[in-house]
């Protein structure tokens, strides 16, 4: 039997449900986008000047570094009323300290980026459940969203600023409330429609042109005052290097250490043992971002080229390999030696699986469940 | 009504059907692909005037828009333990060309999306291997690359041979 590729293509697209939008709705669409823009740019000159005055009466709590800039030492906030804290003159350095506002957990910082590092905001519960090949429930931490602390100069506060205006300490800062969501109908039962939720958010000023911003998924039902306590809670710890629980002696060349934590893209709590690594080719600039930075990485309208290693608990892949192999077009796989974790290496469609299984053959792992043996992200890479 | 308006409901009246399967085709859900498509049209709106060709505008915005959908965090998570999900159960009834082509689309749903993206745009939209590097930005050789190895993965899912038309199969055997 024969089959003719765009035949198949075809064939794989019929059968379509009817459309759920008109071309009226789109049009609708484009002109509401159009009036969001147009109040977007409107209303950013105002809400700037309110800014500066709210800044220059505003207590410091947290001092932010220029990434270019020496280390300041903590003191040097003016008149700090409030434990300082100073943003890591390094960029895999992580300082947020854990902490808890109510019933909210916060973690330490779990991801880290030259541009700004996260922490998890985690409720009492469990979150989603992850049914492994043996039909055994996993349960995930209650993850309701996120803290992400920038760098100086990182974050573009302008979207925000459409939102309502209140204060953090003194501190300009903005709120958006949450949208509910819903779920796809073709998803009806998968996944729940709080999946699809708009988090509220609330962005501050914790330093000259330095943001940090918090969020909740609607279904917590965290309201304004709830995320400006947990603000003005966010203090530093003495920076750390962020470590994974591998390394490699082989990295193709021009790819370099981009974010790593134990906790992947997804932002979420990171399952125990879990670590992650992302490499991208090219210099990726932290500035302008309103969230963090998500694949693609595009500068100049060009997708840098982008490499990511996920170390998980084996129970959360499908994959083992006791020797590096690539089952999935552009995914590779490792073992550990107990077969207990999987390493998962992506090369994002940038690289081939022989130069995928070259990294995974240079892989030294340290033991996954001791994060004393873990490697320096900036030595796993190098 | 406004030229634009005019010129914006004449190209979406024209092109939202194709727009919404090949992001369906990429992204392997209905109401996410549909999503996709009118998250791109709206963007579109706003910048008719600043764009050459709306419709390699649309197809490359489409494409991304759906591969996203597929990069969100739950959809990792809820997809860990299958990564073929139709939208609709198999008819009991099920005539042969109905079976075929639900067999065909659960083949082209166990291809990742980036591959599955370069085989669309290919051969259903019928770019060339540097207009499709274009859209998704990668490098020409992972085109060649994926669809070389996008062909063989559908072999081996379908267990038949899996040839390309007569003009375009020159340019495959070159990848």
């Amino acid at each position: 039997m024969k089959l003719e590729l765009s035949d198949m293509l075809k064939a794989g697209k019929e059968n379509a449900p009817p459309p759920r939008y008109s071309v009226e709705d789109a049009v609708a669409a484009g002109r509401k986008r159009q009036r969001r823009q147009r109040t977007m740019f409107a209303g950013a000159g105002s809400a700037a000047a309110v800014v500066a005055v709210a800044a220059a009466i505003a207590v410091p709590q947290i001092v932010a570094h220029d990434k270019p800039s020496p280390a300041l030492p903590a003191a040097a906030s003016s008149a700090p009323k409030k434990k300082s804290f100073a943003y890591p003159a390094g960029d895999f350095t992580g300082n947020i300290a854990a902490f808890t506002s109510g019933e909210l957990k916060i973690t330490d910082a779990v991801h880290v980026t030259p541009g700004y590092q996260v922490a998890i905001v985690v409720a009492p519960g469990n979150g989603t459940d992850t049914i492994d090949a043996n039909n055994k429930t996993h349960h995930s931490p209650n993850d309701i969203g996120e803290l992400v602390v920038y760098r100086k100069g990182v974050y573009n506060p302008k979207k925000i600023e459409t939102a309502a205006k209140v204060s953090v300490d003194g501190h300009p800062a903005y709120f958006q409330k949450s949208l509910p969501g819903k779920a796809p109908t073709g998803l009806k039962g998968k996944v729940p429609d709080s999946a699809f939720d708009t988090p509220a958010i609330l962005a501050w000023e914790y330093g000259d042109n330095a943001w940090a911003t918090v969020s909740a998924a609607a279904r917590a039902k965290v309201g304004q005052q709830e995320l400006v306590t947990i603000a003005g809670k966010v203090t530093a710890k003495a920076a750390v290097p962020v470590k994974v629980g591998f390394k490699l002696s082989y990295v193709p060349s021009g790819y370099e250490l981009a974010a790593a934590g134990p906790s992947d893209s997804a932002l979420l709590s990171p399952m125990a043992g879990e670590s992650y690594i992302r490499l991208l080719k090219g210099d990726f600039p932290y500035k302008g971002l309103t969230a963090p930075a998500q694949d693609p990485f595009v500068v100049n309208d060009k997708q840098l080229p982008l490499v990511q290693l996920g170390l998980y608990p084996s129970w959360y892949s499908k994959h083992s390999a006791k020797t590096a192999s690539c089952p999935d077009q552009g995914l590779c796989y490792l073992n550990t030696d107990d077969g207990k974790y999987v390493l998962e290496l992506s090369g994002g469609g940038f690289l081939s699986n022989a130069e995928m299984i070259k990294m995974l053959n240079s892989v030294t792992f340290a033991d996954p469940t001791d994060a004393g043996t873990w490697f320096k992200a900036t030595d796993a890479v190098s | 009504m406004s030229d634009r308006d005019t010129e914006f409901r004449d190209f979406v009246t024209a092109q939202m059907e194709p727009l919404r399967g090949l992001a369906y085709l990429t992204c392997g859900d209905w109401q996410a692909a549909e999503d996709a498509v009118l998250t791109v049209l709206a963007k579109l709106y706003v910048k008719w005037r600043r764009v050459d060709n709306h419709a390699s505008y649309a197809r490359t915005a489409v494409v991304r828009a759906a591969i996203d959908e597929t990069r969100r965090p739950w959809w990792r998570r809820e997809h860990s333990q299958s990564d073929a999900m139709p939208d609709h159960p198999y008819p009991d009834d099920s005539t042969h060309a109905v079976d075929e082509r639900l067999r065909i689309r659960d083949a082209l749903q166990q291809l990742p999306p980036r591959l599955r993206a370069v085989l669309t745009l290919r051969f259903l939209e019928g770019l060339s291997v540097r207009d499709t590097a274009e859209a998704l930005r990668c490098p020409e050789g992972t085109v060649k690359s994926y669809t070389s190895r996008g062909l063989d993965a559908l072999r081996q899912i379908l267990g038949v041979e899996v040839f390309v038309n007569k003009e375009l199969r020159h340019e495959a055997r070159a990848v």
